[in-house]
């Protein structure tokens, strides 16, 4: 099966340009691996990231900062109109005597059988429409509180009933998540603003917010402390509440304009209104602008940018350099150059150069089958093929464990998996030379055909990386990701190795298929040719 | 007469036949039934122009080419099928002469050796001995004459039964050419059976039993030098002293071929038995010198093919 002294004559021959090959592309691996490792590439990629991150912490606190704003402004306001208007039905328009006799009526309508809507009809009956909305608010009052009209029940009063009304109008417009959590902060500010005994919801909300705020979104920017160390000394309580007073106080400024705005417009447009045909006017077009005016206030750098430049650069944050410059860069195009070029001359040499030149004569002279012939000089050129990967896996893994840098992200198994791949992927391409040099006479044809075509799709290799994925998407041509089906260098899959995904095995093996089949089928046409010696 | 000759040729043992061999390659080039065999011991020419076939007949042989029709058989082996089975009995000088990628003729030999399972190297040293080769030297940098010879010495070191020279002797010089001549008639005394294409007669005439002459892929003719060489006829040149004697001669009853009298020379064909006659009627002159013009290959041939183009243009004519 196999020739001996023709293997050794193919040694000698071809030792040569494989130990320079072979030296040239260890060396380069072994440099790509020190560079990688001690330049620290990243460097600029962290402060990307550490943008990205600050300027979310920021985004998120503006937006909820300004949310929480309107809903407690809101809920204030509502709270104070109610609490003063309760106040003046109960102490302003029926005098203590009034109250204890409707109360007292009350109660013995009801106690003579009477429901509660039949009780309020009679005692309503004949009366102004001022005192109808006084006794009908003072009974439900009564039923709630009792006959105590102090200040604090009926602070306490105002506070419960008009909770549940904001809590299922935020459960419509938020989500019952957000609405249970807010429950909570505005009961406290509620209660706080009452003691506070400050009459403007507003300006009220305006520091309170940031005061609570603070406390809860410190802890959730501690998520994102695991990133980098600086966030920690980045992000103060301290920070944060300027941050989110700050964007109240600019959002409370835009709405005032706005509002004065609108205001003008709509009296100028429609001179007939009263003063409340405005106000409803306003407050609809002022529910619209508030929408849209917190996203845009809180937007971060990233929500500014046009939306595909702004995926370009959370992906060139992501983006992982030693396995894009190892992986897909190395060993698929710089890493694999010599070897094809290797792969080029040695199966010319091995078989049609001898037959081309006359000493093919020498060897089928002497009774070695050509079978053998082909057979010895494909187990040489493969052999060969596979102790130069050897070399590489062995410098690769050396490299890696000296170099040992958290900034390469490429393992002990990824490189031998990169190395068996590169093999396999150059076992094709040997498998397509050889057969041209089997089939061809002249050295020319051989070189030129099967030269060809591993140049070809090195080439289109090279030009399909601008179009493939491992590129990020600032930089990519994605037309010229049709160039990577041409190539059948894209079946070696180092994104696929990389990211631990087994599709890259029966990639190889496509390709294990294609160098066996074309070393049969040289095998079978070097039987079966006529040689010219 | 010719059942002889049939006793004759089953009497002796072919090492290789060649039975209806062609190669066509299209456009009237290639081989084209060629037939003849080659006797065990004897040494068989191929001439013939370039281009003519004999590089691929002999490629043939080798089992380098498969043949388009008929067979080659190499003590009854097919030499395309059994291809690596006939080389155990060959020797092999090719045309083209180009060595492995090797270091020097040594190197190569020793690589050779391998290949062929020799381990007694006397026979090469011998031959290099003989042909003064220095082995050691680069094999790239070798002379087309050095080459010629490393090859020889491959060709021959492992004591074949049969040897195939194509134009062994190209790029040899004169001094060289005869010491290979002299090598190749030792292996014709050891029993060697040898088939050399040259296109020079002389070669040839030297050492072979046999010529072939193929011209346009086709056996022209073949043959045998002893035939050529015990002739029935022979040719005379005379040179006369005087004008007188010239004339005279021209009166005896012999066959003259040639006439040129301001040398006063006349060329005879006599047959060789009437020899001693006309040495006998030589007496009565006074003769210059006489010589005679050897009947050679070349003029054979030339011959032949001179009157192959007559009857084909006796063909045309029709």
């Amino acid at each position: 099966m196999i020739s001996k002294p023709l293997f050794k004559q193919s040694c000698k021959a071809n030792i040569g340009i494989w130990s320079f090959v072979t030296l040239i592309t260890c060396f380069m691996l072994a440099i790509i691996i020190a560079v990688l490792g001690n330049l620290n590439v990243g460097s600029i990629r962290d402060s990307m990231v550490d943008m990205f991150v600050t300027d979310a912490i920021e985004s998120t606190t503006q937006k909820q900062s300004m949310t929480y704003y309107n809903i407690t402004e809101n809920a204030l306001t509502t709270y104070e109109s109610q609490r003063v208007s309760l106040n003046y039905l109960l102490n302003q328009t029926l005098s203590d005597e009034q109250k204890s006799q409707i109360i007292g009526a009350y109660n013995s309508l009801v106690e003579n059988g009477k429901s509660d809507n039949e009780a309020r009809e009679i005692l309503l009956f004949g009366k102004e429409e001022n005192e109808k909305l006084a006794i009908n608010t003072l009974i439900t009052y009564y039923l709630a509180q009792g006959e105590n009209y102090t200040q604090a029940d009926i602070n306490y009063f105002v506070l419960r009933s008009i909770e549940e009304e904001i809590y299922n109008s935020l459960v419509e417009s938020e989500g019952e998540m957000i609405a249970q959590g807010t429950k909570e902060i505005i009961s406290q500010a509620i209660s706080d603003f009452t003691e506070s005994g400050s009459d403007n919801a507003s300006d009220f909300a305006t520091f309170y917010i940031p005061q609570t705020l603070k406390k809860i979104l410190i802890t959730q920017s501690f998520d994102y402390q695991d990133r980098t160390l600086s966030i920690k000394d980045y992000f103060t309580e301290e920070k944060l509440g300027d941050i989110s007073l700050s964007s109240i106080i600019s959002y409370k400024a835009q709405l005032d304009v706005k509002e004065k705005e609108l205001r003008e417009k709509i009296s100028t447009e429609n001179p007939t209104f009263t003063q409340e045909q405005i106000d409803e006017e306003v407050d609809k077009e002022l529910q619209v602008y508030k929408a849209e005016l917190i996203p845009s206030l809180s937007s971060s750098i990233l929500d500014d940018l046009p939306k595909d430049v702004a995926d370009a650069l959370t992906e060139l944050g992501s983006l992982d350099i030693s396995s894009l410059v190892i992986g897909s860069m190395f060993f698929r195009m710089a890493g694999i150059l010599l070897p094809i070029v290797y792969i080029i001359m040695a199966s010319n040499n091995l078989m049609a150069s001898q037959v081309d030149s006359g000493s093919m004569a020498y060897v089928l002279s002497t009774p070695t089958k050509r079978r053998t012939v082909s057979i010895t000089q494909m187990l040489f050129l493969v052999g060969s093929l596979f102790a130069m990967f050897v070399c590489t896996t062995i410098v690769g893994l050396v490299s890696l464990a000296i170099v040992n840098s958290s900034a390469i992200s490429i393992g002990y198994v990824d490189m031998v998996l990169f190395n068996l791949g590169a093999f396999v992927a150059m076992f094709a391409i040997s498998g397509i030379c050889f057969l041209a040099s089997s089939w061809f006479n002249r050295s020319k044809l051989s070189m030129s055909i099967g030269g060809g075509l591993s140049m070809f799709f090195l080439v289109t290799t090279i030009l399909g990386l601008f179009g493939s994925k491992v590129i990020p998407s600032a930089m990519r041509i994605d037309a010229m990701n049709y160039f990577n089906y041409f190539s059948i260098i894209s079946l070696y899959d180092c994104e696929s190795i990389m990211s631990g995904s087994l599709t890259f095995l029966w990639k190889l093996a496509i390709l294990l298929g294609i160098g066996i089949v074309t070393y049969i089928i040289a095998i079978f046409k070097f039987k079966k040719k006529d040689l010219p010696l | 007469m010719k059942e002889k000759l049939d006793n004759k040729i089953n009497q002796i043992e072919e090492v290789i036949e060649v039975n209806n061999l062609t190669k066509d390659y299209g456009e009237g080039r290639g081989i084209f039934n060629i037939t003849f065999s080659l006797h065990k011991g004897e040494t068989l020419g191929f001439v013939g122009a370039n281009g003519a076939g004999k590089t691929t007949t002999l490629r043939n042989i080798m089992g380098f080419l498969k043949p388009d029709g008929g067979s080659v058989k190499i003590h009854g082996l097919d030499s395309w099928e059994d291809s690596e089975k006939t080389k155990k009995y060959i020797g092999y000088v090719p045309g083209e002469i180009a060595f492995p990628d090797l270091k020097s003729g040594t190197v190569f030999l020793k690589s050779q050796a391998e290949f062929l399972n020799v381990t007694d190297m006397t026979k090469a040293n011998e031959i290099i001995e003989k042909l003064q080769l220095d082995p050691t030297a680069n094999l790239k940098r070798m002379s087309k004459g050095m080459k010629q010879k490393t090859a020889l010495v491959e060709a021959l070191f492992s004591d074949p039964e049969i040897i195939i020279l194509d134009e062994p002797t190209t790029g040899l010089d004169p001094l060289m050419r005869v010491a290979f001549l002299e090598l190749i008639k030792k292996e014709k005394e050891a029993g060697k059976s040898i088939i050399i294409s040259s296109h020079l007669y002389e070669e040839l005439e030297k050492v072979c039993d046999r010529v072939a002459l193929i011209d346009c892929g086709k056996i022209v003719n073949i043959i045998d030098m002893n035939e050529l060489h015990n002739r029935d006829w022979a040719d005379f040149k005379i040179e006369f002293y005087d004008k007188k004697d010239y004339k005279d001669f021209n009166k005896l009853r012999y066959k003259i071929i040639r006439k040129q009298p301001e040398y006063n020379q006349v060329t005879v064909n006599i047959e060789k038995k009437n020899i001693p006659n006309l040495f006998k009627d030589l007496t009565m002159f006074n003769v210059k010198f006489i010589s005679e013009i050897k009947f050679t290959l070349e003029k054979h041939f030339n011959e032949v093919i001179s009157n192959l183009k007559t009857k084909k243009e006796e063909k045309n004519d029709k």
